[in-house]
């Protein structure tokens, strides 16, 4: 029963696609801009995890610069460098007075705000 | 941007490699290459041509768009895949559309008097609106398995349930189409009587 079943099913026809099916595919999807990979991991390493895409952020960036690796750690260690020392790291980390607050601004101390509850 | 003149004998998993960085031509190899297989799978899941055509068009072009999409990692053939992503996208469609079934007119014009072609016609018909009315799941482990010539393991992976249930659909789908083709006229075992 189950051959004969089989048999009547091989009488199923598909009717032919129209002729420029193929090639309306092609016009249509390659007119279209293609999605950039958010990662690219390659082949054999893991594909998921922080590392992977800092790795190929670091990879896409250096693509773009286009400078050799260890000129490249310098430049970031300098700029790195600057940027501290132009935002006031030793203000900072210090316990603000009042007297330093520049421009008016009153930075209360921690112990007058236990005080103060 | 354009490929070799050797490239006619690429695998699938080359073209992807190579779609990935924006290459048309391999794009256009792998289309026609597969577009006539996978607009089939669609027809068997819609049963309608254009809406057949449509389904294919799409994949493709979501495939062209996101290639990345596509890990050659997870251990799947591109063929296999992709027939997922057709089968996705029918899906959408299908839930898309108002409940209709449309017999196709798959044998054209058919020849006025002559009594086996309309025998053969009304079998085509009996057979495309049995198999579109069976439940999705039924239709689609039938036709990967009968149609597409899939091994259970591919079907039931595509499908993404296990050997058993697959096996379980394949039996559900015969069986519904038994009683059905049996109840419009058909005798399964002697393929026709009355």
């Amino acid at each position: 029963m189950g051959e004969e079943l089989e048999t009547i099913m091989k009488a199923r026809r598909i009717p032919e696609p129209s002729p420029d099916f193929a090639s309306r595919i092609i016009a249509e999807a390659t007119r279209l801009p293609q999605e950039r990979a958010v990662r690219r991991s390659k082949p054999g390493r893991a594909p998921d995890g922080l590392f992977s895409g800092l790795r190929d952020w670091w990879n896409d960036f250096r693509e773009s610069v286009a400078l050799p690796q260890p000129a490249l750690v310098m430049t970031l260690v300098l700029l790195a460098g600057f940027a501290a020392g132009a935002s006031g790291l030793d203000d900072s980390l210090g316990a603000a007075e009042e007297d330093d607050a520049p421009f008016g601004v009153v930075v209360l101390d921690v112990m007058d705000m236990e005080g103060l509850s | 941007m354009a490929g070799e003149p050797d490239d006619i004998n690429l695998s699938d998993e080359s073209l992807m490699a190579r779609i990935s960085d924006g290459d048309h031509e391999a794009f256009a190899q792998l289309v026609n290459r597969h577009s006539r297989m996978f607009y089939a799978a669609a027809f068997r899941m819609c049963g309608q041509q254009e809406e057949a055509e449509d389904i294919v068009q799409e994949a493709f072009v979501k495939l062209w768009k996101k290639p990345q999409s596509w890990n050659p990692d997870a251990g799947a053939k591109f063929t296999t895949w992709f027939y997922r992503v057709v089968t996705n996208q029918a899906r959408d469609h299908l839930r898309k559309r108002k409940p209709q079934t449309e017999i196709p007119d798959t044998l054209g014009d058919g020849q006025p008097g002559a009594l086996e072609a309309l025998e053969e016609r009304r079998l085509q018909e009996s057979l495309e609106g049995a198999i579109q009315n069976l439940p999705e799941r039924q239709k689609e482990a039938l036709n990967l398995c009968f149609y597409e010539g899939f091994s259970n393991k591919e079907a039931a992976e595509i499908l993404g349930v296990g050997v058993k249930a697959l096996e379980s659909l394949l039996m559900r789908a015969k069986a519904a189409l038994r009683d059905e083709l049996g109840r419009q006229g058909y005798d399964v075992q002697h393929k026709k009587y009355g």
